[in-house]
């Protein structure tokens, strides 16, 4: 048996970053695949607030995506929390730790845009999640395509599509964005 | 329920709320308890990350099975005690606390008390071994080393004379110190909970 994807999701505090961390956790289970939030702290009380706000976020993540079905545990890992500077400790880290895809916050991706090409370069394939959309609803199954729909992929894995095609959502997505469209 | 009421609700109004799929009352009622459930969690690890983790599957259990919840202790009880059994297990799993060689050697050495331990319910006993974890981790490094190196690890007190370079008279006296402290900090564990003996332990030890 394979062992599980390994999804990355860099993220600062002083970033609004819930919304994308909840697709990326809700990725992670649609792909069965496991999901390690990255990011920089200084010093102990720091990491506190990250895993304080990580929680946080998860909660959000509870709030907007209701479980239709159980929810595997094995999916989440414990975050990587590096010191130093975001794009220098990324890099390395997407160097040494075989990366199947990089998670990144449109907000991120712009505070970083001069090195994305670097960073995106170090993984094996990248989702660039698109800036929020304040006309959006409450998270979905067709909220998770719609943000998909509109993010930029790069170099994605072969079975990327395959895997979340075995997602009953996203039939129920594309039957519901067809009889739109014949509508 | 408005924005205005949630933060008025009270835990179980939340509860019947979120059963009538009010996403708002459940973010209300996670972010009352999530820093809660992860100190709880810290108070068994000490250590940030497992604690983040224990948390975060703790929680995710409990707000998924909310609907379980019958309401016949208040929510937080229900929790806690949710927090409090997946922490046990995830502990016991990685064989983090063998306290039976504990318990049966040494620490009632000097107890006159007879343990009787297989008497003792196995919850009841898993959680006095938890509980004795979590206060040997709390304790100074200088005594937490040297509990476990003489309980844990089943050293004599000749070879921790070598180890430790102090005289035998003296590392019997600060066994029967430690444990004597460990006893008085169990029992008021009992009586005003772990969490709270922790925390004041841990003032105590950085200042």
């Amino acid at each position: 048996m394979s062992s599980p994807k390994t999804l990355v999701f860099p993220f600062s505090l002083e970033d609004s970053y819930f919304e994308s961390y909840a697709w990326a956790v809700e990725l992670a289970l649609r792909i069965n695949a496991r999901l390690l939030p990255f990011t920089t702290a200084s010093s102990a009380e720091a990491s506190q607030q990250v895993y304080h706000s990580l929680l946080a976020a998860h909660g959000y993540y509870l709030q907007h995506y209701p479980a239709t079905v159980q929810r595997d545990l094995s999916a989440f890992r414990e975050p990587m929390i590096a010191s130093g500077d975001m794009v220098v400790e990324l890099t390395a880290f997407l160097r040494s730790h075989p990366t199947d895809i990089l998670i990144l916050d449109a907000v991120f991706a712009k505070a970083h845009a001069v090195k994305i090409q670097q960073i995106v370069r170090e993984s094996a394939g990248a989702i660039v999640l698109p800036a929020d959309d304040p006309e959006k609803s409450v998270a979905t199954v067709d909220h998770f395509y719609d943000l998909l729909r509109r993010a930029r992929l790069y170099k994605l894995p072969n079975n990327f599509f395959s895997s979340l095609a075995r997602d009953r959502g996203a039939f129920n997505y594309l039957r519901r964005f067809f009889q739109q469209k014949a509508g | 329920m408005s924005i205005q009421s949630l933060a008025s609700a009270s835990d179980e109004q939340l509860v019947s709320a979120i059963r009538q799929e009010d996403r708002h009352a459940l973010g209300e009622l996670y972010n009352r308890y999530y820093k809660k459930v992860f100190n709880k969690c810290y108070s068994f690890t000490r250590k940030q990350d497992e604690a983040f983790d224990l948390a975060q599957e703790a929680l995710m259990k409990a707000f998924d099975h909310i609907g379980s919840f019958k309401g016949e202790s208040s929510f937080s009880t229900w929790l806690y005690t949710i927090t409090h059994r997946h922490c046990l297990a995830s502990l016991k799993k990685q064989g983090r606390f063998q306290f039976h060689t504990l318990e049966e050697n040494t620490l009632v050495e000097d107890d006159t008390h007879d343990a009787s331990p297989l008497a003792e319910e196995t919850n009841e006993r898993a959680e006095q071994e938890l509980i004795m974890y979590s206060l040997i981790n709390a304790l100074p490094e200088k005594e937490r080393t040297l509990l476990n190196l003489k309980y844990l690890q089943g050293e004599s007190v000749e070879n921790l004379q070598s180890q430790l370079n102090i005289s035998g008279s003296a590392i019997k006296m600060r066994l029967k110190r430690s444990r004597e402290k460990l006893n008085m900090l169990y029992a008021l564990s009992l009586t005003y909970g772990l969490e709270q003996v922790l925390e004041q332990l841990e003032l105590f030890t950085a200042g």
